[in-house]
């Protein structure tokens, strides 16, 4: 058998891999390591996830973008600020489509968010994409949306950027894109929620 | 038991007669005493019935009068096995008396107990012997009362003709106007509506309640207007039949009468589940389950149980009903119990097919026929899910070998044996659809049409990918007629069905409901536009609501007018296009299954069918990553817009290679395209072929919904337009509106311009010109396509309100976000756009946008399209030389490839 694709390894956290995966698990060490990757990095993205900011919050991501942000080493590692949303429509458009779309910014890079209705379905469906100016930079990596409690959504990042999550639940969550040593994270990410009482 | 302990027992009348030494007035107080108890309060009632029954008491006339009692208490809460010991035990403590005659009295309400337990043959002797006795005693009127209790008996077991000669026996002995009489008369009103009679039944039950209420029997008049509330439901004026269930319940409140109270909760539960308002159903059975309990209403909580659990499976829940399943409890619950295994096994694939075997047969030996015959074609089906091929054989024979077995029954039998592969699979998959024609928007109760709704698709779709694999020239042509009878037969059927917008109640009601909906979202619009920003769910809940009502009057008109399919024009849809379609023009059909692409094309009087094989997934993928490009594209600026458009041309030259191939490679003059579901979506003139030319430089070409409609397009020819009129509604953010408008009005001699038009003022429009735009600002639901709107100066135009407005347009074209946008489930139905629902009114030809549109856009499409229909006479062209134009000012995929053409793109026959 092949080594486990990272989705695989997901689906073993998750307690939801195939058996033959968890045979070949017992016997590669290769993929017994990536295993252990994921989980450290799922378990820290579960502590992270928060709903909303107060003070003490605030110091944490302080303390937290000096751990995660542009360090040493120059691993490059950014938290993603929100640009705008569709909260403020483009003013020059004959009218509006359900849905949600959220721009961010981090580092050199902007990553685009299009939440949208499927059908009569509860679900929603999560369509972003990652760009940059910098012609250096590569695009690909994965994308993952995490729950505060829950599984955690998995996409690959294509060469255009691009990711895609169908039928992803309405909540609060937190994005992440790993690619190479790079990580942008997007805090509080309401996909799909309703902001009424 | 001692004085003071039958003082416990018995009320201070009934005490006093017995301190007289009258036992058997104390008797007979006692058993009224009983009845008022068990109406008022069932749960006390209950405990009082199990005290009396127990009792040991040294006066045997009275004793055997607490037996009678207890029974009446325990037949009016719904325990008929308790109620039939209690009066065995009465009538024997009676003939040891030496009182026959009060031991026959008690009887009677035995025949009932052995009716409700559907012991047909017991309560068919004792009827017959009562009947005797009392005749010969002189007493002509308890002898009816024996046919009349068996006439119930035969109807609880479906011996709907037994009953009604019964009860018509019944009437003509008893004296008119008496409570008996009254009683048999509603019983033979409800039977009525049962056998279809509506009309007969509800002005019965009207009179009964009329007569009831002048005698002072406010109870049976409560009761008569209980079922006349079922018979307006039955008819469509549900309206009127939720008022009456309302009035019920208040009625009883007042009254104290909390068993009819809750009957008529679940009542109303059930319609409002027929209906589709789930959430509604779910809280009012939320809210009535625990009174249920509590008053020890055992028949009716398990029917509010039932439908609990059958409310959750339609939502596709199936974690609490398991639950329910162990709440009814006991030998008593075992009929519910089985009924509650046939409505979920439709709906819950992990029920165990043996489970339900056991449940129909158990159904079969009580006399529930129909009901056995459904549970055990469900197990068949089953049976298949799980690889047993055997199983499911048997139960599908063994269903279409009844006579009895229902149209729905026989539907998942013919499907079951026509996935099999065996003999004659064909066979039963045509039946099977034949069958599904049949059932359309026929079944009402919940777990039935909720089942129905999943497995429709299935049957249509099974059919035609095995006809597929035959291939012969034939069965492409069938194929091509099943795919058309699915996707585009609601064309045909709306346009007959508004051949009826007359006063029938039906209509009016669908029109209200369209009203309503309107209003709710003027309601909810405002400048900030909330549902829209945010998913407002909240607000989606209230328009689901009303949409599913909406669905519920459809089911209903469909129910009376039976749905128009495209086979209905005469011929086949395949043979109609294939003669109709010009040698020189090229349709093709689009669809994807869970792995193929299945393309039809006709060309030069052919049809051939291309399937790419395992080409789904990746064709949606792209599907969603183009929509997402083209739904973003407004938001876009430097090099986010350049990095966006670079990625849709990719996905598009992508899309070419999978799509274009099965084109024929010939020239030809013009294409009619069909794509479905995901497919529809894509900005199909920005479609690449190998050599890197667009679809639009290609030729003419047109979306249509399937080749139902495009056969129906062919039939005539698109007449000259002449009257042509323009609408707006100018806002201070969109400033080209204004200008587009009076720039438009100049450049058509003749035509009327609006630039501050209401709902009024357009749906005039679009009753009275050839061709009508539009320009201004929508609101479009991907999840509730039906609940979108255009804005005009006063309020919203929804779809509803299009679908309900007879048009003469011929040509609508949308200056407006997303104008041409359809819903995500693809579940085909009229009301999935503004499109739709003016192509089924007779538009011809639709313009307009996928996605949103800046407004110097869209001003720059709408006066080059504009210009096309003046300079050629002809939409097609206009609308190509108008995308060619945009193409040249911005060479994006997203800003030209967003227009789409849909309908009838050919000239006009007089220019």
């Amino acid at each position: 058998m092949d080594h486990l694709t990272e989705a695989h390894i997901i689906d073993l956290i998750e307690g939801e891999g195939p058996s033959e995966a968890e045979a070949h698990l017992a016997e590669c060490s290769q993929c017994r390591s990536a295993q252990r990757l994921w989980q450290e990095r799922i378990e820290s993205l579960r502590e992270m996830s928060r709903e909303s900011l107060d003070d003490a919050e605030l110091h944490r991501l302080r303390v937290l973008y000096r751990q995660l942000g542009p360090g040493k080493d120059q691993a490059p590692r950014w938290i993603a600020r929100l640009v705008r949303s569709s909260a403020a429509a483009p003013a020059a458009a004959r009218g509006v489509a359900s849905g949600e779309i959220m721009e961010y910014s981090a580092g050199p890079y902007t990553l685009m968010l299009r939440v949208g209705a499927q059908g009569s379905r509860s679900t929603v469906s999560v369509i972003g994409q990652i760009a940059t100016n910098d012609r250096d930079r590569g695009i690909g990596g994965t994308f993952a949306l995490t729950p505060p409690n829950g599984r955690v959504r998995l996409s690959d990042v294509d060469q255009f950027g691009e990711f895609n999550l169908p039928e992803v639940a309405p909540g609060s969550y937190r994005g992440t894109w790993w690619f190479g040593d790079q990580i942008m994270v997007v805090h509080d990410v309401e996909i799909g929620t309703d902001d009424e009482p | 038991m001692t004085s003071h302990e039958i003082a416990s027992v018995v009320p201070d009348e009934v005490a006093r007669f017995l301190a007289s030494g009258e036992d058997e007035k104390a008797g007979e107080s006692l058993r009224d005493y009983a009845e008022r108890l068990a109406r008022a309060e069932p749960g006390r009632g209950i405990e009082w019935a199990r005290k009396a029954s127990s009792a040991l008491i040294d006066r045997p006339l009275f004793g055997a009068y607490l037996k009678w009692a207890a029974g009446v208490v325990h037949h009016l809460t719904g325990e008929p096995a308790r109620a039939e010991k209690d009066l065995a035990q009465a009538a024997r403590a009676m003939i040891r008396c030496g009182r026959l005659d009060l031991a026959d009295r008690a009887s009677l309400l035995l025949i009932d107990c052995h009716g409700e337990q559907l012991r047909l043959d017991r309560a068919r002797k004792l009827a017959q012997r009562l009947e005797r006795r009392f005749v010969q005693r002189g007493d002509s009127e308890r002898g009816a009362v024996a046919l009349a209790n068996l006439a119930c008996a035969e109807d609880a077991a479906d011996r709907v003709d037994r009953a009604q000669k019964l009860w018509r026996r019944a009437m003509r002995r008893m004296a008119p106007g008496s409570l008996r009489h009254l009683l048999a008369r509603a019983n033979l009103a409800n039977s009525a509506a049962l056998a279809g009679r509506f009309s007969h039944a509800s002005r019965e039950h009207n009179e009964i309640a009329d007569v009831a209420r002048a005698l002072g029997l406010d109870n049976l008049a409560l009761h008569a207007e209980l079922n006349l509330a079922e018979t307006e439901f039955a008819v469509g004026r549900v309206e009127a039949a939720f008022d009456l269930w309302h009035r019920v319940i208040d009625s009883s409140r007042i009254e104290g009468d909390i068993g009819m109270e809750l009957v008529a909760e679940i009542d109303l539960a059930t319609a409002e589940a027929e209906v589709g308002e789930l959430d509604l159903a779910e809280a009012r059975l939320t809210r009535s389950l625990p009174r249920l309990h509590g008053a020890g209403l055992f028949h009716d909580e398990a029917r509010a149980l039932r439908l609990h659990a059958v409310v959750d499976g339609a939502h596709g829940r199936f974690d609490r009903w398991r639950a329910a399943f162990d709440s009814l409890r006991g030998p008593d619950m075992q009929m519910q119990r089985d009924l509650l295994t046939v409505d979920m096994a439709q709906l819950d694939p992990t029920i165990d097919p043996p489970d339900i075997v056991r449940a129909a047969r158990r159904l079969a030996t009580a006399g529930l026929r129909h009901r056995a015959l459904l549970g055990l074609a469900w197990a068949g089906e089953r049976f298949l899910d799980r690889g047993n091929r055997r199983g499911a054989r048997r139960c599908a024979r063994e269903v279409l070998a009844s006579t009895r077995a229902s149209a729905w029954a026989r539907l998942v039998s013919h499907h079951v044996l026509g996935r099999m592969d065996g003999p004659g699979a064909t066979r039963h998959l045509f039946r099977a659809v034949h069958w599904a024609d049949h059932l359309h928007g026929r079944l009402s109760a919940l777990s039935d049409r909720s089942a129905f709704l999943r497995v429709r698709g299935d049957v249509y779709l099974d059919l035609m990918a095995t006809l597929l694999d035959r291939n012969t020239s034939r069965d492409r042509r069938r194929a091509l007629d099943i795919l058309s009878r699915f996707r585009s037969s609601w064309f045909l059927d709306e346009i007959e069905r508004r051949a009826d917008l007359g006063d029938d109640p039906e209509v009016l009601r669908w029109q209200d409901l369209r009203a309503r909906l309107a209003s709710l979202l003027r309601r909810m619009e405002g400048p900030d536009e909330p549902r829209i920003r945010r998913f407002g769910v909240h607000i989606h809940r209230e328009l689901k609501g009303l949409e599913g009502e909406l669905l519920e009057t459809e089911a209903t008109l469909a129910r009376r007018i039976p749905v128009l399919l495209p086979d209905a024009i005469g011929r086949s849809v395949s043979t109609e296009l294939l003669d109709r379609l010009p040698r020189d023009e090229v349709f093709v059909e689009y669809f994807l299954d869970a792995r193929d692409l299945v393309v039809f094309i006709v060309w030069r009087g052919k049809l051939r069918v291309e399937r790419i094989r395992n080409a789904a997934p990746e064709i949606r993928s792209l599907a969603a990553s183009v929509r997402f490009h083209m739904d973003t594209a407004t938001w876009r600026e430097g090099s986010s817009s350049r990095g966006s458009a670079h990625a849709l041309r990719h996905r598009l030259r992508r899309l070419g290679e999978l799509l274009l191939p099965p084109l024929p490679a010939d020239t030809w003059d013009a294409l009619w395209l069909a794509p479905h579901a995901e497919l529809y979506h894509l900005p199909w003139a920005a479609l690449e072929f190998d050599s890197g030319a667009a679809l639009i430089e290609r030729s003419v070409f047109s979306l249509v919904p399937g080749a139902g409609v495009a056969a129906a397009l062919l039939r005539d020819r698109p007449p000259s337009p002449h009257r042509v009129a323009f609408g707006a509604a100018s806002t201070v953010e969109l400033p080209m509106i204004e200008k587009e408008i009076s720039e438009l009005a100049r450049m058509v001699d003749g035509s009327v311009a609006l630039e501050t038009a209401t709902r009024d003022d357009f749906l005039a429009m679009l009753s009275s010109f050839d061709i009508v735009h539009l320009a201004g600002h929508a609101v479009v639901l991907d999840g509730m396509p039906s609940a979108s709107g255009l804005r005009l100066s006063d309020g919203y135009v929804t779809v509803h309100d299009l679908a309900a407005t007879r048009i003469a347009a011929k040509l609508v074209s949308f200056g407006v976000c997303s104008g041409v946008r359809m819903g995500d489930d693809h579940s085909d139905h009229r009301y999935d756009s503004f499109l739709r629902s003016l192509m089924a009114g007779g538009v011809r030809s639709v313009v307009g946008a996928i996605s949103p549109v800046k407004d110097d856009v869209a001003y720059a499409f709408d006066l080059e399209f504009f210009r096309g229909i003046r300079d050629f006479g002809n939409p097609g062209l206009a609308f190509r030389a108008a995308v060619e134009a945009l193409r040249r000012l911005n060479p994006n995929p997203a800003i030209w490839g967003n227009f789409h053409f849909y309908g009838d793109h050919r000239p006009w026959s007089v220019t």
